[in-house]
Formats: C-alpha cells, structure tokens, sequence
C-alpha cells in the first residue's frame, strides 16, 4: 500500500463544526439499502491564529477496517497526524492546523445504526451508536450485541468498498458528482488485510442469513438470500483475491443448511476455472431442485458460452418458468432466442421482461449536501504518482468541449437508460445488430399490432358493437382531419417509429364513429392474423425510437467519415464528441467502428471513459486472437506481434486509469485489479514489472531527452506496490513463477 | 377441474377484459378465444391439471439434464505431451502434440524452463512447436507446458533437454534454397557434406520451424522460403559454410558466409569445394583400388571400412556421375552405388538386401567417428575458449572492484554515452542504461556511484557470461532491439528466453532501416557462431565505440 499523503485526502467544508453529522443523522431514516460511505469529521484550527477559529471538515471513506473501534481510532490517528505534521495550502493559503477532534461514523446496513468513533486529541475516544430516528443507543447495547454491530459494520463497509468502486466514477469528477471521497484498497495492506480477508469471510458465514437486508441488484424484484449485496460483494471479493478454496469450504458449511447455497458453489467453481466439477454441481443441484433459478440461470449462461443454444432455450424456459418475475430469468431467454435466430420470439420475450424502474445500480451519494457547491471543495493534487497528460487533465478543458457540443450528440436519450431499460436496450441491439434495421421492422410488425391495424379493430369492434362504446364525438372531427394527414405522411418513412399506444389513441376512437360500414368487411379478413398479435409494451416501443436515434447518428457519422476519407479532409471532431460516438458504435455493438472513435478522442487528451472502452476493446479483441486459429510460421509472427501489442496497450490503459484514479484519491479499484491481474496470468509478473520499469523509468537518459521535465513520477512503485502487496501477496494466477 | 362463465366486458387489440359474476376483473389475452366472439358474448372456460405435459416436461427437462452432463461433464482435457524436436548449440526446438481440451476453452498455454515462466505460446490452437533459441552450450535444461484451461491447469511431463557441444554438428538443419548456375559446387556436393557433418539429412526444402541455416547464393525475393527465413531471422549464408564447419569439425560463425554481405572473394580464395575434391582425389584413387578387393560376403569387414570409405566413394560416384535409374532417394542411391561399385556382379536382390542395413550402420556409425575424431583437436579448442570466456567474464569485475570509484564512474559515463548507440547490446540496455542515467545526474555526489559500482560488477559480470545468450538471443530480435525498452525481461535469463519464444517482433516505428540491416548482420553472427569468438567480437566493438566516443 502506498503511504497516504495529505495530498490524497480531498475535503470538504461544512457549515459549523460538527454539521455533517448532524445532517447524516437527520438522514439516518432514508438511506436505503447498502447505505452511503463511511463519513469522516475533522475539526481543525490554525496554530498560531489568535481567535479561536476552529472550522470543520469532512470526507468519505471506502475500504477502511471498520471491525473495531480500534482499527478505527488508529486511523483517525494517524490522518490527524497527517494533517498536523506539514502546512497544507488551504483554498490559496498556507496553513499549518492543529486537529482537536475527529469523528469517523460507518452505516450498519444489516441493524440500520450508524456507528460513530470520536477521537479527541490529546485525550478520550467515544463511540456512540445511532439508531435510524436519531437516538444514542450504545448504553442498551450488551457488549455482545455491540460486538456484532461492529461485524455487521465491517462486512458492510467492505461491501460497499468493493461494490460501489466497480461504477464508473470518472463521471463524477467532471460533472460535479461526489468527489470528496477517498477509497482504499482493504486488501492491499500485507499481513493486515490477509487477516481483514478472514474476518470478511468468518462475517460473511455468520451474517449471510442476514444478507437480504443490504438490497440487491435491478435484475431481482427483491432481495433474496441468493440475490443481495452482500452475496454479490463476497463474490466479488473472492475472485479478487482468488481464495476460492476457502469460500467453497464456507459455501458448502452454509449449503447444509441452506440448500440454494448449491448455486454459489458452481458460481464459485466456474470462477475457479473449474467448469467440469461446476457442471457437476449444477447438475446436482438441478435434480434436486428443479425449480432453482440462480441454478438454470448459471447453467444457461454456461451452455450458451459453449455454443448450444437449443439446449439452453430449454435451460432458460425453465427459468422462466420457475421465477416469471425475474427480469434476468426473461434476458436470458431472450439472448437464446437471439442466438437461434428467432427474432420473433426474441421480440416476444422481450415485450414480456418485468421491468424495473424504482431501484438503479448501487453508487455511494452525497449525504451532507454542500452549501455553496464546488467552492466548498478542498481537491488537492496527489503528487506520489503522477503522469502527466492524466494528472493535468483541466475540468475547464472538459467544460468546453461540453459547452461546444454538437447538438445531435447532446440529448441522445438513450445514454441515459437506467437499470432494466438499459439491459433491455442492449437486448434490442443485439438483435438489431444481426437482422439490421429494416429487418427488425418487419419482424416487429410482425408480432406486434401496428397502429393502423389498431385502428382498423377499433372500427371493427365498434360497428359490432352497435356504437355502444364509443365516447362522445365533440371535438374529434376537427382533430381527426389534421391527425389523419399528418399521420399518413408519418407513416410513408417513419411508420417504424409510431407507437400504437400514442397519444392520438384518443382521436381514433372518435373518429371510428364516421365511417364504418367501409370497413366492416375488411375487418374480417384480418382479424384471424391480427389476434395472434400482441400490443407492445410502452417502454419497448419507446426503446425503439431511441434505437431509431442512435441508428441515425451512427449511420450518419459513418457517412460523413467516408466522405470526408473520399475527399482527403481530417474529420475532426472533439474529445467529448469523439466519446459520444463511441459509445453510440458500442451501444449498438460496432465495437471497431467504437474503438476507432475512443482511440480518436483519446488522441486529443486523456479521457478516462474512452480509456476505458477501449481497454475493454483490446481485451475483446485478445481473446479473439487467442481463440482463432490459424497456422504457419508468418501468422504465428503476426499473432506474437498483435498480442504484444494488445498486452502493452492493456497494461498502458490500466496504469493511465490506476494514475487517473489515483488523482481522484481512489486507490481501490477493482475492475482494473481483476484486468491487471489477468494480465499477469498471460505475461508473468516479472515481464509486467520490467515493461513497467522500462516504460515510466523516471530517469532522463533514456526516454525523454529533457532533463528538467519528467513526466511521470510514481508509477514504478504504483505498480510494485500492486505487485507485492496484492499479486504476490494472494499468489493470483500463479504470480510467482 | 373448475369451470366459470365469463363475460367479455371489452374487446381491444390483443387483450380482452373479462369479468366473472362475482366480479373478479381478468385480463385475458384475445388469442385465447373463440373465433367470433365480441364484447358482450359470453365465454366458458374449464381449468384442469395437465399432469401428462408435467411429466412429459419432466422427463424431456431430465434428457436435457443428462445430455449436458455427458456432454460438460465427462470430457477431461488431457495433459500436454511435450517432445524435443531438434536440438543444437544455443537453441531447440519443442514441439508437443495437439492439445486436447475436451469440452473445456482454452486459457492459455505457458511454457516453463526450470520452473521458471517463459512466456504464452502464441496461436495455441494450431502452433505446435516452439523454438528456444539464446541457450548457453552444452547445459541440460527442463522444459514444462502448462495448459490453462477453463476445466483446470494441466502440466505436461517436464523433458530435459542438452544443448550440443561446439563439436557436435548433428544439429545443424539446413533448407536449401536459390543457386545460381555458375556456383562452384552441386547440391549433391552439399548433401555430401551434411552427411560427413553428420548433420541432419536430407536438407530440407521448405524453412521449418527447426530450420537453423538457410543456404543460398543467389537472393531471391520471390522465392518465399527465402522471405520466410528473413521474417524467422535465420541466417542466410553461402554453402561453403557447412564446409568450414565440416574442415574445422566444429561449428563456425556464420558472420563471413551471408549471402548478403560476404566477401566473395575471401570465400573462394579458402576453396572450400576445391578442397575437398582435392582432398577426396587422393583418397578416392587409394579407394577405387581398395573396393572391388573387399569380399561383399563379409558383412563386417565391409561395413567397418565402408565407414572410411564412404565419402569418397560417393564423391567420386558424383563425380563420375554415374546415372543411376529408378532410385527415388539420394541415400539408397548412394549405397546402391557403393555396392554396385563392391560388387558388380552379385546380384540385384543381394544388393538391396545389403544395401539398406549398411547404410543404416553407416549412418549410425558416423557421427560417432566424426566425435571420436573431433574430440581430440576442437574439443581442446572449445576448452581453451571457455578458459577465454572465463576471463572474459571475470575482467570486468575485477575491473569494477579494483579501480577507484572516480574511474569507474568515467567508465560508466562512457557506457552510458555508449549503450543507446550500440544497439546490439539490447540486452543489458534499458537497466544499464538506466542505471548508468541516473548516475549521470549524481555524479558529483560519492554515494550513489558507489552504489552504482555494485550496480555495475553486478550487470556487466551478467552480460558477460550470458554472451552466447545474448548473441543468439539479437539473432531473433534484431530488428525489435530498440523494442526492448519495452520488452521488458531483459535483467532476467528467464525473461530473455521469454522473449525468444514468442520470437518478439515489435516493429516499434523506431527501429529504423539501417539498424535493422546492421542487427541482421550481426544477428547470424549468433545462433551457431562460437561464444568466445564472438564474444572477442563484441569487445572489439565496444572498444571501438569507446574510442569513438
């Protein structure tokens, strides 16, 4: 672990010293599910200033060992004597502060209290324990049930730590979101976090019946004992510090008395790299339970990765059929349909998914709110490691691309989709993606009622119904005429796009009432063809406009590109811009056409989503190379050559992204561990350390040839670190040989 | 069985709106009803348990169950099988079979030299061989595969592996490739000599991945195995190389032989084909007497002293050429020549009877000769370079323990100004050249050129006794040395070798037309070429760049 320096804790100013807490305890009552990150209070006062000018600070916390109110003390120990060792520039000044008290409070998600250490320096340390309407409870606490609110507290906090750091957080350094946050990585701390690793699996054991409470991903209606946060973020541990020995003796301790556990295990042993013995269990565990989704599910998943998609329709019917209300079990069988290439099945299901709107992707939030916004916001420079077209990335920069943003990139809805939506978008592109667009029109008009069917029933039942139904005809007459032309041009180009739930449903029940003996006879006629077609569902007709926007931008930033190819021109667009499209080509899965677009923005500065794409890009693209085949001495030349290549751009992409993330005093993050780490596991640790070495060499001689000007400082012992203290220590992918 | 009357409340596309008498409100969808219906018929529905679809569900959910464990569940991968395929002074060559990864997916396969990582095996799926090049003469080394695959890691039987000795020509593998018309040789002449070597035999037509030398004198572009040896960094030399191999009994450095820039006339003015006809004439008129007096009942006797007499027999065979019909192979031609020289009026049968299993004696017997022989005269040699190449490694440490520290800081200043140039020395370069960086700027402080001594006695010493490697190791990289500032494992002899086998070729921009031309040229140099001789090379240039400098 690198050694903290006062330039790595970001702050914020409060109100009066001590409000923050207040405003967390106010807030104790609404926190849902998981929680927010731990909150850390410090009180400070200038040395040598003559009136008692004590202010107060704050910031969150990930990571941090919240097993006992030691392990805490000892941190807000050692970040006062941070903070008291060396002057610190202060909103432009320097300031050397003394620190009387701090106070370090972690949610307890399992009890719902929020645990609170104060430290006074010199002097007495208290904990106090809040319930979620406020009150002081530590006294009615016996010392055991304290004890397991601390354990509740920690598993919580480590949780949280690795959940919440997979999210995409560069958003929130540029677009005002919650910044004034320090994670740590718990698991890289030597010895220490060997020993914070078992507690997290002895709590996990002890608490997993508990584990409901935390809440759980989009792809569940509720939590269950299978389904929640904390099975999720003991998974998520697990394959981090590849122990998969241990968690399969505590999985399987837990399966005799909670048979579902099975589902675990395969999980566990699939990530192991075991998949013969996961089949096995899957399998046992089927037989006894047939009805067990998380099983049917992770067998789908499995069989359709090897290319059996009749075998894992069945697989994913089932599923369905044992949990309707599962909006993964739905996906699932829709992806089977997909790669079948029954879209019209695939249509179907989709139309059927269960969606959920009420619950999004868990991301820590900001529980005080700031008074004055930005201004408020101590966002000191680390400078242990630094690179520097990373570091020095300016917000301002950002901002103009932002301000000067091409207003057809602007508001492109579906950049936006939130939680189910958005799967269910991607569902929609990967069929799109195979049967092209006017393919999916016919499909889709195939299986669902088209507007203008719609009205023709509408006149059909009426006239059956000897006008009985129908409302009053008042203003319908004048609508109608205006509606029936504009709609008639509409649907020469653009039928596609109309919703038979629009919002002239209205209109067309009035206007039945003009001419209907005119359709009586046809309505016959296709009525037969007409009732196996089911309405589509709102939010899926919705999901077809915004595939209908995206297709266009796409298509037209193709053309505009070929032209400008064709005419010799640089087509240039910005940074933000370049992004954009990117993830549009990603979206609708053009993943080169979206590489090229990241690798484009990246070229005008560093960006850390487009980095981040890409780096998923590269990936893609080695194991693609892996898995073709090809012979001879000239391919076997290029293969090296491409995946060197890839390798050493994957590495580049996880150091830029590890500094980056740095910057933003995040020194956790899981998504680039799990990718450095297979990194080792293809090139050996010792090849990453010297390309490391060779590569950000800090001396002038042999890169750059200005010797005043390093631009980069750090990273050698960055990644050293890593090595040591989290590849080495865990032994991931025999990392020693 | 339950049964109700409904009532259909409303008619809208595709859902209807059904209402029993006690008022309970279904939605329901209209493909389910009757032809005919509209808003206000009325509808009966009857519910009954389908237990034959449950239990034709269950037995068809079961199959499923059964056929994807048989499918995932019974199909092991199996552990790789791993073989030598060639071996020769400073490389081999591996090759295992294909794998076999039963249902499982590939993750990667790694090849392990003394239970050190190498590197990944490019194109597993298809690539079965592997070239280790850059090894130290005359060691034994252990050679593992590991398959990682989505079922498990499966080790493969560790091998062990002896890198021949300067002496020992059996490993020498040679493609043929463009001759002009004019050259002062046949290609019989070349296959004569790779038998006397005791090389590998017949010389191959395509390059291979055990291809060692590339013999031409005509370079042509068109041809694509001459292209395939350039991409593989095999040396492309002249024939009259095997005959110095031959005439020295120990391999030689191919430095003097490339087609590409060889000094013709030094090379004729050796004689090397001459020679040998010269020297085989005599011999050939003492064994033309000697021939037709051996008994060809006398299996022993002749085979003893066929030994002797092969070659020259052959040479003049050739010489005199002697057509000989319906004989497919130059080696059965060559013994059947031999015998119908012995005995010319034996009959036919006889002929191919004895003619195979002496060849094949003949064949066994050689390269042993050919040691017994060399062991007497290059074998001293070959200790006296070792004897060289010890003291070569031991000077610079002497040097860098007995000079001041001033001096030695002068020194590595010169090699720090020296290393970025000489790009040949690739190895050594990012560390040392790091290192040494760094002093530059603490130079006028003691400590750290002390420290940086060490560092010195510490590298050097390395890039001395790894010469051979290091040679050898160029030959591959050549043009990707100035890569190696990327290419990472350069301070470790495993990491070199990692190098090796994923024959890296990074065509970084920087490496640019003439340094790549100056790298091949030395690249040749290595694969084969003696250790110490090169090595005496290497300090000449260094001398030579000091003095430049």
């Amino acid at each position: 672990m690198l050694p903290p320096s006062i330039a790595s804790i970001p702050e914020a100013r409060e109100d009066y010293p001590g409000s923050s807490l207040v405003e967390r305890t106010a807030r104790l009552l609404t926190i849902p599910d998981l929680g927010p990150g731990d909150l850390c209070n410090i009180h400070k006062y200038q040395l040598n200033s003559k009136k008692e000018t004590e202010i107060g600070t704050f910031l969150y916390f990930t990571g941090v060992d919240t097993s006992n109110v030691a392990s805490i003390a000892a941190h807000l120990q050692s970040l006062a004597n941070l903070m008291t060792s060396k002057s610190q520039y202060w909103f432009g000044d320097k300031k050397h502060w003394k620190v009387p008290e701090l106070s370090y409070c972690s949610y307890n998600a399992f009890s719902k209290v929020d645990m609170r250490v104060t430290v006074h320096i010199p002097g007495k340390l208290d904990v106090v324990v809040v319930n979620y309407d406020g009150k002081l409870i530590q006294d009615k606490l016996s010392s055991e049930e304290l004890d397991r609110f601390w354990l509740e507290t920690f598993v919580c906090g480590i949780v949280r730590a690795v959940l919440e750091s997979d999210d995409d957080p560069d958003t929130n350094k540029v677009g005002g979101g919650l910044v004034e946050v320090r994670k740590i990585n718990p698991f890289n701390n030597g010895i220490v976090s060997k020993e914070l690793l078992n507690n997290f699996l002895q709590g996990f054991e002890e608490l997993f019946f508990q584990g409901y409470k935390l809440g759980c991903t989009v792809d569940f209606p509720q939590p269950t004992l299978i389904n929640n946060y904390l099975v999720d973020g003991f998974m998520k541990v697990i394959e981090l510090t590849q122990t998969y020995d241990q968690a399969l003796e505590i999985l399987e301790r837990l399966q005799k008395e909670e048979p579902s556990v099975i589902s675990l295990i395969a999980q566990v042993l699939l990530l192991k790299q075991d998949e013969v013995e996961a089949v096995k269990v899957m399998n046992e565990g089927i037989t006894q339970n047939k009805r067990d989704v998380n099983l049917l599910i992770l067998q789908t998943e499995y069989v359709l990765e090897k290319k059996k998609p009749e075998l894992a329709l069945e697989l994913a019917k089932q599923a369905v059929k044992s949990s309707p209300s599962d909006f993964k079990a739905w996906s699932i069988l829709v992806k089977c349909y997909i790669r079948l290439g029954d879209f019209e099945n695939a249509l179907l299901t989709l139309n059927s998914c269960p969606m959920n709107s009420h619950r999004e992707k868990y991301q820590l939030k900001r529980i005080v709110p700031l008074k004055n916004g930005s201004e408020d916001l101590h966002l000191p420079s680390p400078t242990d490691v630094t690179l520097d077209e990373v570091s020095n990335l300016q917000s301002n920069e950002i901002s103009y691309e932002q301000r000067n943003l091409d207003a057809q990139l602007t508001n492109l809805p579906a950049t936006n989709l939130k939680s189910t939506y958005a799967k269910a978008y991607d569902l929609l592109t990967d069929i799109v993606v195979k049967t092209g667009w006017e393919a999916l029109l016919k499909y889709r008009a195939k299986v669902f009622v088209m507007e203008e069917e719609y009205r023709k029933d509408i006149r059909g039942s009426v006239s059956s119904a000897n006008n009985g139904t129908t409302k009053e005809p008042l203003n319908g007459a004048e609508n109608l005429t205006v509606a029936e032309t504009t709609e008639t041009v509409n649907e020469e180009d653009n039928s596609s796009t109309m919703a038979i739930k629009s919002p002239q449903k209205e209109n067309f029940d009035d206007s039945t009432t003009v001419d209907i003996d005119a359709v009586t006879t046809e309505a016959v006629s296709f009525e037969d063809e007409f009732k196996r077609k089911r309405l589509c569902e709102r939010w899926l007709d919705n999901l077809f406009m915004l595939l209908y926007e995206d297709l266009r931008v796409y298509t037209m930033w193709q053309a505009e590109s070929l032209h400008f190819q064709a005419q010799q021109m640089e087509y240039k667009k910005t940074t933000l811009e370049w992004e954009i499209l990117g993830s549009i080509a990603y979206r609708l899965k053009h993943f080169k056409e979206g590489s090229i677009a990241f690798s484009n923005a990246l070229s005008g500065r560093f960006s850390p989503q487009s980095q981040r794409e890409i780096m998923r890009y590269y990936v893609m693209e080695r194991s693609k190379l892996l898995t073709k085949s090809s012979s001879g001495a000239s391919n076997i030349h290029n293969y090296t050559k491409l995946m060197n290549q890839l390798n050493e751009k994957i590495l580049d992409s996880i150091i830029k992204l590890l500094v980056w993330n740095h910057r933003w005093y995040s020194d956790f993050s899981p998504g680039l561990l799990l990718s450095l780490s297979d990194l080792v596991a293809w090139e050996g640790s010792i090849k990453i350390q010297s390309s490391v070495r060779a590569l950000y060499s800090e001396s002038t001689g042999v890169t750059s040839s200005d010797k005043d000007h390093i631009g980069n400082h750090g990273i050698i012992d960055m990644m050293d670190d890593l090595d040591v203290d989290y590849i080495k220590l865990y032994k991931l992918s025999n990392a020693d040989e | 069985m339950v049964e109700v009357s409904l009532t259909i409340g409303k008619l809208d596309a595709s859902l209807a709106l059904l209402l029993t008498k006690d008022h309970h409100l279904i939605e329901f969808p209209t493909i389910l009803l009757p032809n005919g219906v509209k808003a206000g018929s009325i509808v009966k529905i009857r519910c009954d348990q389908d237990l034959k679809s449950e239990q034709e569900e269950e037995v068809h959910f079961q199959s499923i169950q059964d056929e994807i464990l048989s499918t995932f569940a019974t199909n092991l991968p199996k552990k790789p099988v791993l073989r030598v395929k060639n071996v020769t002074q400073t490389s081999c060559v591996l090759e295992w079979d294909q794998l076999d990864l039963g249902t499982s997916s590939l993750k990667n396969l790694i090849l392990f030299k003394d239970g050190k990582k190498l590197g990944s095996i490019p194109s597993p799926l298809t690539n079965k061989t592997s070239k280790l090049s850059g090894l130290p003469i005359d060691k034994s080394f252990k050679f593992q595969l590991r398959l990682d695959t989505t079922a498990g890691t499966y080790l493969s039987d560790e091998i062990e592996v002896n890198t021949h000795k300067m002496t020992d020509l059996s490993g020498i593998t040679v493609c043929l490739g463009d001759f002009s018309a004019n050259d002062p040789f046949t290609k019989e002449d070349i296959e004569e000599a790779l038998k006397t070597m005791g090389a590998k035999f017949p010389p191959q037509e395509q390059v291979k991945v055990d291809t060692t030398h590339f013999l031409c004198t005509r370079e042509n572009k068109q041809n694509p195995e001459y292209v395939k040896a350039n991409e593989m960094n095999i040396p492309i030399i002249r024939p009259e190389w095997l005959k110095a191999c031959e005439r020295e009994r120990r391999i030689v450095g191919v430095r003097d032989f490339y087609v590409k820039d060889c000094v013709l006339p030094d090379i004729f003015a050796k004689n090397y084909w001459k020679n040998t006809s010269k020297q085989v004439s005599p011999q050939e008129e003492k064994a033309e007497p000697e021939l037709p007096t051996i008994p060809a009942v006398e299996e022993v006797q002749e085979t003893t002293k066929a030994d002797d007499e092969v070659p020259p027999a052959e040479e003049a065979a050739e010489i005199a050429e002697v057509p000989i019909e319906s004989v497919p192979e130059i080696e059965i031609t060559q013994s059947d020549e031999k015998l119908a020289e012995d005995i010319e009026n034996t009959q036919q049968n006889i002929d191919d009877a004895f003619g195979e299993p002496t060849e094949e004696e003949v064949k066994k017997d050689k390269p042993v000769e050919s040691v017994e022989v060399s062991e007497s005269e290059p074998v001293a040699e070959a200790e006296k370079e070792v004897v060289l190449e010890e003291i070569a490694i031991e000077q610079p440490e002497i040097v860098a323990e007995s000079t001041p520290v001033e001096e030695v800081q002068a020194s590595t200043n010169e090699v720090a100004n020296e290393e970025p140039q000489v790009e040949e020395v690739a190895l050594d370069e990012p560390k040392v050249a790091a290192e040494t960086a760094e002093s530059h700027d603490a130079t006028t402080s003691e400590e750290p050129a002390k420290e940086e001594l060490q560092e010195v006695s510490l590298v050097e010493p390395v890039a001395v006794s790894a010469e051979p490697k290091v040679e050898t190791e160029e030959s591959v990289v050549d043009e990707s040395v100035v890569q190696d500032i990327t290419s990472p494992e350069n301070d470790e002899v495993a990491g070199k070798d990692n190098e090796e086998v994923g024959q890296d070729e990074e065509d970084e921009d920087n490496a640019d037309e003439p340094e790549e031309g100056e790298g091949e040229g030395d690249a040749g140099n290595d694969t084969t070429a003696t250790p110490a001789a090169t090595a005496k090379d290497k300090k000449k240039k260094k001398k030579k760049k000091n003095k430049k400098n």
